[in-house]
């Protein structure tokens, strides 16, 4: 809490109280609560007579949770539509209600949700939607919502919950909130040990308790069958058939017992879906269980295997992220024309733009455009085989003659023909990038590769690999958004040669998963630091660059900074130890020992020294052992056949050393 | 002039040839143990030859079993495409890749006939193009070395006084010789080998049959319907195949003479010595009485008035086996005799190679000798594996090529043993005797993976694979120990164990891992107890016995699994989404090796939703 009551000293006052007399008139006040926290909203408040309006927080007690609580929680709680963005409590993070009216009764809602708006401040956004003026559509209502009628988007979800009839907005609202008191993203704790109780596992013994999030998320799928419909599944028998009537086929291979075999599928599977919305069906699987020589035939030794056959022959493996964008991108990639033929001004600006050719604009921001004059041959065919040895990663398209010479006067620094420019519609910094002369299709690949990078991008799980791969620390930039000047100044200064080579890239601190902010505190020993914020991490080794050049010292001035001392190295142990069966085995083995030790020297009813067990009268009750012997004599009154005690034997000698039948 | 010099020269080419014939490997026998072995040479692409007194391959089968019914199942459907698991429950094919050449495509009988299984042998030999010369008959095998070159080279002779050489000799030529009785009265005697088959012939008969094995009991049943009724004797107790795990047991197809006799029906089963001085036959008329003494002659067990064998026999059968026959090998080899039991098998290392001769292996049926009683090295489906496993170390020590692995990241261990498992066929027939390894490499980044490698000879593991190793994973499969025996009721209710933190108590087959920081030495590996298939590893795991010898439980078999190589590694081997993986790595200086070796090389994997096929 005062780490909270620093970060954010100059929003709020603080105060701390263990008098209940002071908050048990506060809103959502309840006696057998240890902790809890309100906020109050007094600068708002203009009757000096009434109290603050004031909002209690109900989320977790942790310090990220809080910190994005008091983060929204001077947002506007509520919008009108249309006038305002209806993505915008989205973007917060927060949960969305739309209350949906008409141009008649518009002030009448807004009035009734204003009664109890302050209540679900820094968790609720409230849109009031007038129906009549703004196409609901938009917000992905039917067009016949009806009038009053109240909708509830939770925090990362995608669809809408409507409110029953006959139900009360509030009575609704507060409903659907209680079952998220935990926040409702996925929660990774920094060091991966925490083990929730997964509710298919009974079982008591840690060992056997699933701690691997894949193996988890996957358990739903073992031994039920995933829909297939938009995949061919090969066998040995179709493989060679199918693989060579196909211009292109993309192949999973996968191994039903695998985690991650399982995982992939999914996505493959989901990719599958995307595609057959384009009506695109490359999507193949073999499983290599069953499949298990085609599988050796193809040299498979790791699972899955995504691998891309053209007309029957081995192209190349997919080597990218697991996940259905990521695999739909690489696919549509894949099949489109390479080079794209692009025979008019207007069509090469298309091209550029992402709007040529159609279905694109959400697979690649990057387009690698080639110019030629008509007779660079040379230069064209080097292209063109760039463009093969890129399919899958860009989209390359091909200008001649006077289209092209019109697209290179609308280029700065007026291009002399044959060139190649990469144009990143996501990079706002360096958005067009001209290649070097070349003259063999390697050149052209390498410049593709490089010019594709974004100079300022946003640091994410997808973004990262590649930045880390070049071995050079990160300058993160943490900021709320885009749209302030620290983002563009440090983005002005990535795409300057004159900088030092680090990876200049920001987090958003607005971002829908909370990692950013979670990060950041984390730099900052667990204190929330002032925003925006701009820090120097170095993963591999603690290296610090000469960072002191003029232009980021004013940089410096303009933010909070700091260099990333080292981080917690991160072992990766083992969770747990696995069964120790050797020492099981050796106490198992010392019990029988014992036992046959007493057995073998003395036989079973002696004990380890020899001497005749005594037999168990001692715990025998002294009624019990009368009534035993009561018993005997009796039997021995009434029946010859009961034996007598030191009786003589009636059987022969002969008999006696008569050999057993069986073992002579 | 010319012509005549050249007649001289052609002459003399001849003669050198006829004399002299050289091949890098022979192998003697062209049965099923040769036949694997040339189809091994044939594919490596080697100097070889197979040399075969008969006219066709497999010839034993000619005549064997007499009752025409092999007892090796020939299971054609397991519900599995898998055709490596298929092989776990084909016992008559030998291992090729033409799949026209499995078995189940020559009979439809759970227990084929023996002729189908010539047929398949002689197809086997002409579809792989196994080089095999028929009508030789090797005798005098012996060694001699170059005096200049050091170079030793095997000499040996056919029929027709040729002498043929070799670098490499494998004997395959099984056990042929019928097992001969040593009593005195063994005359009286009538053999499996050459009695008659025909049931009319033992009408109201009373016969003994000598020998407690498959053969004794397969010809029991052919006639007792005839007989009045049969005595069986043998030296051990009838050990029943279901109950020892070992197929050279007695068969459940074989047991029909138990029936009769513990339902009191006449025949009966008793355990006595056969062997040299403690019986011996005496002619009474013209039937045979049975004289069995104990202790050597002292006390004669025919004072008992009531003594089992008091009646008259009228037909005495010896079914004592076969055994290698080793008059093949000139006495200069000094070749040690086996105190094997039955003294049947030749004595050979774990390497299959002779005892007392280098370069001279054993291959086929009389390989059997290391694995007796254990494992299935006696039998088409152990020694297809053991007869191309050595062949592997003959590609080492001999070619230069090393045996073959691959080389795999640790994070793709887990997937890979759980594949073998499911599906290797070798080590779940060779249990006990084959095994996968593991080599650690890269302090535990890195794995390199061969399949079934003799486990025998681990202190050797270098030298006969031609990859230097030092830490290892050992995978086997097993049986649990001291399952069967008397008083041990195979059946009882707590014969299978279900639960994972008590695996090691199960008796079934089930994979077990011993791992070794260090390969065991050769005096460890020489001083394992009974029950100990290798040396005391450093860790060991068991994966818990399955009904349906499937492990694909994610809880029950994977997950243990997983934490016993954590262990062994000292590494989380746990999988992470990219998402994760993205948040370790941005607060750590290492990440788990999942991320390090996928997600940070751009293999991420993103969380899908599941969407269920619609039933």
């Amino acid at each position: 809490m005062m780490e909270l009551a620093y970060a954010f000293k100059d929003k709020f006052k603080f105060a701390l109280t263990t008098e209940v007399e002071s908050i048990k008139d506060l809103p959502g006040y309840k006696p057998d609560e240890n902790v809890a926290f309100w906020v109050l909203h007094c600068k708002e408040g203009k009757d000096d007579k009434k109290p603050c309006s004031a909002t209690k927080y109900r989320d977790s007690i942790d310090l990220l949770s809080l910190a994005r609580f008091l983060h929204v929680i001077d947002v506007e709680p509520m919008l009108v539509l249309p006038g305002s963005d209806h993505t915008f409590y989205e973007q917060k993070d927060m949960h969305v209600a739309a209350i949906i009216a008409d141009k008649d009764n518009v002030d009448e809602i807004k009035l009734e949700i204003q009664a109890f708006l302050s209540k679900y401040r820094g968790y609720v956004g409230f849109l009031i939607v007038d129906k009549t003026k703004f196409d609901v559509a938009n917000l992905g209502f039917k067009q016949d919502i009806e009038t009053s009628m109240v909708g509830l988007k939770l925090r990362g979800e995608t669809t809408w919950q409507l409110m029953p009839e006959f139900e009360m907005p509030e009575a609704f609202l507060d409903s659907k909130l209680q079952a998220t008191v935990l926040p409702h993203r996925e929660q990774v704790t920094s060091d991966m040990t925490d083990t929730e109780n997964d509710p298919v596992q009974e079982d008591e013994d840690p060992l056997q308790e699933e701690d691997d999030e894949v193996a988890k998320t996957v358990r739903v799928i073992h031994g039920r069958s995933l829909d297939h419909t938009h995949v061919q599944r090969l066998t040995e028998e179709t493989f060679t058939a199918q693989t060579q009537s196909t211009e292109s086929l993309v192949v999973m291979f996968y191994l039903v017992f695998d985690v991650r075999s399982k995982a992939s599928l999914l996505s493959f599977l989901e990719a599958s879906r995307l595609l057959a919305a384009d009506s695109l069906f490359p999507l193949a699987t073999v499983e290599c269980h069953d499949e298990r020589d085609l599988c050796a035939s193809q040299n498979i030794t790791s699972y899955p295997t995504i691998r891309v056959f053209r007309k029957g022959k081995k192209y190349f493996n997919y080597n990218g992220v697991r996940g259905a964008k990521e695999i739909y991108s690489f696919v549509k990639l894949l099949l489109a024309d390479a080079p794209v033929k692009l025979n008019t001004f207007e069509e090469a600006k298309l091209f550029l733009d992402g709007k040529i050719p159609k279905g694109f604009d959400n697979v690649t921001d990057v387009s690698v455009l080639g110019l030629f004059k008509e007779n660079s041959d040379a230069e064209r065919k080097a292209f063109r085989s760039a463009a093969k040895k890129l399919r899958g990663q860009f989209l390359l398209g091909e200008a001649t003659g006077d289209a092209a010479e019109a697209i290179a006067k609308t280029i700065p620094n007026k291009l002399q023909l044959p060139k190649v420019v990469v144009h990143k519609r996501n990079d706002e910094f360096r958005p067009i990038q001209v290649c070097p002369p070349f003259t063999e299709s390697g050149m052209v690949a390498q410049c593709a590769r490089d010019g594709a990078l974004v100079m300022f991008p946003e640091l994410t799980a997808s973004s990262f690999p590649k930045m880390y791969e070049e071995s050079i620390p990160f300058l993160i930039l943490f900021t709320h958004g885009r749209d302030n000047n620290i983002y563009r100044t440090v983005g002005a200064l990535s795409a300057d040669v004159n900088v030092p080579n680090v990876n200049y890239c920001w987090m958003d601190l607005d971002a829908k998963d909370g990692l950013a902010m979670k990060i950041l505190i984390n730099y900052y020993d667990n204190q929330i630091p002032s925003t925006p914020s701009l820090n120097l991490v170095d993963y591999q080794k603690q290296r610090t660059p000469a960072l002191f050049t003029p232009a980021l010292s004013t940089l410096f001035k303009q933010c909070v900074w700091s260099v990333t001392e080292e981080l917690p190295m991160g072992e990766w142990k083992p969770l747990l130890e696995g069964y120790d069966f050797l020492k099981l085995m050796d106490e198992g083995k010392k019990a029988e020992d014992m036992d046959t030790s007493v057995t073998n020297e003395y036989g079973v009813g002696f004990d380890s020294d020899g001497n005749y067990l005594e037999k168990k009268t001692d715990e025998m009750s002294p009624d019990l052992e009368a009534a035993e012997k009561e018993i005997h004599d009796e039997l021995l009154r009434l029946s010859r056949f009961y034996p007598k005690r030191g009786g003589g034997s009636h059987v022969d000698k002969t008999d006696r050393v008569h050999p057993e039948h069986t073992e002579l | 002039m010319t012509s005549r010099v050249l007649m001289v020269l052609v002459t003399m080419v001849g003669c050198i040839q006829a004399a002299d014939k050289y091949w890098d490997y022979i192998v003697v026998g062209a049965g099923p143990g040769g036949l694997q072995m040339g189809h091994f040479l044939q594919k490596a692409g080697r100097n070889y030859v197979l040399l075969e007194r008969n006219s066709v391959v497999a010839s034993f089968f000619q005549k064997y079993p007499r009752h025409d019914k092999l007892i090796s199942i020939n299971k054609r459907h397991t519900g599995k495409k898998n055709t490596e698991f298929n092989l776990r429950h084909d016992w008559n094919s030998l291992l090729s890749d033409d799949k026209s050449l499995l078995f189940r495509h020559y009979s439809k009988l759970f227990f084929p006939q023996r002729v189908q299984l010539l047929d398949y042998m002689a197809d086997y030999q002409k579809k792989l193009g196994i080089n095999v010369q028929f009508h030789t008959e090797v005798s005098n095998i012996r060694k001699e070395t170059n005096a200049t070159t050091n170079k030793t080279v095997f000499l040996m002779d056919d029929q027709n006084g040729n002498t043929l050489k070799c670098k490499v000799l494998i004997v395959a030529s099984g056990l042929s010789k019928p097992v001969e009785p040593t009593f005195e009265g063994r005359e009286f005697t009538e053999n499996y080998s050459n009695v008659s088959i025909n049931p009319d012939d033992y009408e109201g008969k009373t016969v003994v049959i000598l020998g407690r094995g498959n053969s004794a009991f397969e010809l029991a049943e052919s006639i007792y319907g005839s007989t009045n009724f049969i005595h069986m004797i043998g030296r051990s107790r009838v050990r029943l195949s279901w109950a020892t795990h070992y197929v050279g047991d007695l068969r459940a197809v074989n047991v029909a003479l138990l029936d009769t006799y513990q339902l009191k029906s006449l025949d009966a089963v008793l355990e006595a010595t056969v062997h040299e001085e403690a019986m011996r036959l005496v002619k009474v008329k013209d039937r045979l009485k049975v004289v069995v003494n104990m202790n050597g002659s002292e006390i004669s067990l025919q004072n008992y008035d009531h003594f089992p064998m008091r009646e008259l026999y009228d037909k005495v059968i010896v079914c004592f086996g076969f055994q290698f026959d080793n008059s093949i090998f000139s006495s200069s080899l000094n070749i040690t005799k086996s105190e094997d039991e039955e003294d049947k098998f030749p004595l050979i290392g774990y390497d299959y190679q002779l005892r007392d001769v280098e370069d001279l292996y054993i291959a086929g049926g009389a390989s059997h000798g290391p694995d007796y009683r254990k494992s299935s090295g006696g039998f088409i489906h152990g020694f297809r594996y053991t007869g191309s496993r050595p062949h592997r170390m003959l590609e080492w020590k001999y070619e230069g090529v090393p045996w073959p692995s691959i080389s795999i990241l640790s994070t793709d261990l887990l997937a890979t043993i759980i594949k073998r498992i499911n599906e290797g066929s070798g080590f779940y027939q060779m249990f006990g005797m084959l095994g996968d390894v593991m080599a650690i490499r890269s302090s535990g980044e890195e794995i390199e993976y061969l399949e079934e490698v003799p486990v025998n000879l681990l202190d050797r593991l270098s030298e006969i694979t031609g990859h230097s190793y030092d830490e290892v994973i050992v995978l086997i499969l097993q049986y649990g120990a001291n399952y069967s025996g008397p008083d041990k009721d195979v059946f009882r209710s707590d014969r299978a164990t279900a639960q994972p933190e008590i695996s090691y108590k199960s008796n079934f087959l089930h994979p077990v891992f011993f791992h070794y920081r260090h390969l065991p030495t050769a005096e460890q590996m020489s001083s394992k107890t009974k029950y100990e298939i290798l040396p005391r590893p450093d860790h060991m795991h068991h994966i818990v016995e399955d009904f349906l010898t499937l492990w694909d439980a994610p809880s029950s078999h994977h997950l243990p699994l997983r934490r016993y190589l954590e262990t062994v590694l000292d590494r989380d081997l746990r999988t992470f989404y990219a998402s994760d993986c993205f948040e370790m790595a941005m607060l750590h200086q290492m990440v788990p090796l999942y991320c390090q070796q996928y997600y940070l090389s751009g293999r991420g994997i993103v969380k899908a939703e599941p969407l269920f096929q619609q039933s």
